[in-house]
């Protein structure tokens, strides 16, 4: 490839109207070449500078190892996290639970229906009777169970307006 | 890489072959570093990003539809972790790359030509630190690394106009920087 037929390409190379294939000649010729490294600082300085940038890969042993060391460090760690998640929001939801049912004890509600227990009810009393005479009415209540001292009379006269 | 020979190593990633996960770091981490440094710009973030890949391309191996090569799914994944990152990181850091330069401008100048890949990794990873990071990501693939430009689009999943006009603004931004910072690397004395 010769240096003239490289540089002729710098405009279209600039233009991005380049080919691809060319391109990439370009860019090889360029970064081998060091009268055209020097030639190119000259001609368009912010593509000479990516053009010399190390293009060679770092990845030694060494550094495979550091990253596989590092890759784990952090599956590790994200898998405590998520464990420490799950304990948190199980613990979360247990606080939770307890809370409400606090605040289910503690409300205020209608009161149950209560059932008390009632006596056995007593016989009802007998019916009232009436008894008029002259001008003059009795009206009789007489306790139940045959308890004669409790016996209960009104007597209403018809003078007296109620 | 061809694809039998990516095919054969997805089937084993899918079959979850341990080996199969340490030669796929074995293949792909040097790559993948170099692109998230440059990215980046510090080799702690880089190693963030590189490790997330891997670990983000054997959770999601299931998905993966083979319509791109390994190689570019896992640029593509690095270089969208880088993206986040960036945006997250926001512009803090560009305050702090100017003064960087500012401190290291007693040295005297050398030839552009003669820098030590140290030295040009160090202008760079500065001068990228001014650029948008759609515009940081284009430049890197496109330019840095050598990718066509549709493989750029599919990693950055946007049309390849759109790679083209990323990495024309890259190119005026990085030129105008360059002339500021570095006018010595530039011919008769800082012109672009």
């Amino acid at each position: 490839m010769s240096c003239s037929k490289v540089r002729g390409w710098l405009p279209a190379y600039l233009a991005e109207s380049l080919g691809e294939e060319e391109r990439q000649e370009f860019r090889a010729h360029v970064r081998s070449c060091p009268g055209c490294r020097r030639w190119l600082w000259q001609e368009d300085a912010t593509v000479a500078l990516a053009l010399a940038l190390p293009a060679t890969d770092t990845a030694d042993a060494g550094f495979v190892e550091e990253v596989l060391a590092g890759i784990h460090q952090r599956r590790v760690e994200r898998a405590l996290a998520r464990k420490k998640q799950t304990w948190r929001r199980a613990a979360a939801a247990a606080a939770a639970l307890l809370a409400l049912g606090l605040a289910y004890e503690r409300w205020p509600r209608s009161p149950r229906p209560q059932v008390v227990a009632q006596p056995a009810q007593e016989k009802l009393a007998p019916e009232p009777f009436v008894e008029v005479e002259g001008e003059g009415v009795r009206v009789y209540q007489l306790a139940s169970g045959g308890d004669a001292r409790t016996q209960v009379a009104f007597i209403v006269s018809p003078s007296v307006e109620l | 890489m061809s694809n039998a020979h990516d095919d054969e190593l997805i089937a084993r990633l899918r079959a979850g072959d341990q080996a199969a996960y340490a030669q796929l770091v074995e293949e792909h981490a040097g790559k993948i570093y170099r692109l998230a440094l440059r990215l980046m710009g510090n080799e702690a973030d880089a190693e963030d990003v590189l490790q997330e890949t891997f670990l983000s391309a054997f959770r999601s191996i299931d998905r993966f539809e083979a319509r791109s090569s390994l190689s570019t799914w896992l640029y593509r994944i690095a270089s969208n972790l880088a993206i986040d990152a960036l945006r997250a990181r926001g512009s803090r850091d560009r305050t702090h790359q100017t003064h960087l330069r500012l401190v290291g401008e007693e040295e005297a100048p050398k030839a552009p030509e003669l820098l030590q890949e140290k030295e040009v990794e160090s202008i760079f990873s500065q001068l990228a630190q001014i650029l948008p990071p759609a515009q940081r990501q284009a430049f890197v693939l496109r330019e840095v690394e050598g990718l066509s430009t549709s493989e750029v689009a599919k990693i950055m999943g946007c049309t390849e106009t759109t790679v083209r006009n990323h990495v024309f603004s890259a190119r005026a931004t990085l030129r105008r920087e360059l002339a500021r910072r570095y006018p010595e690397y530039l011919p008769r004395g800082g012109e672009a």
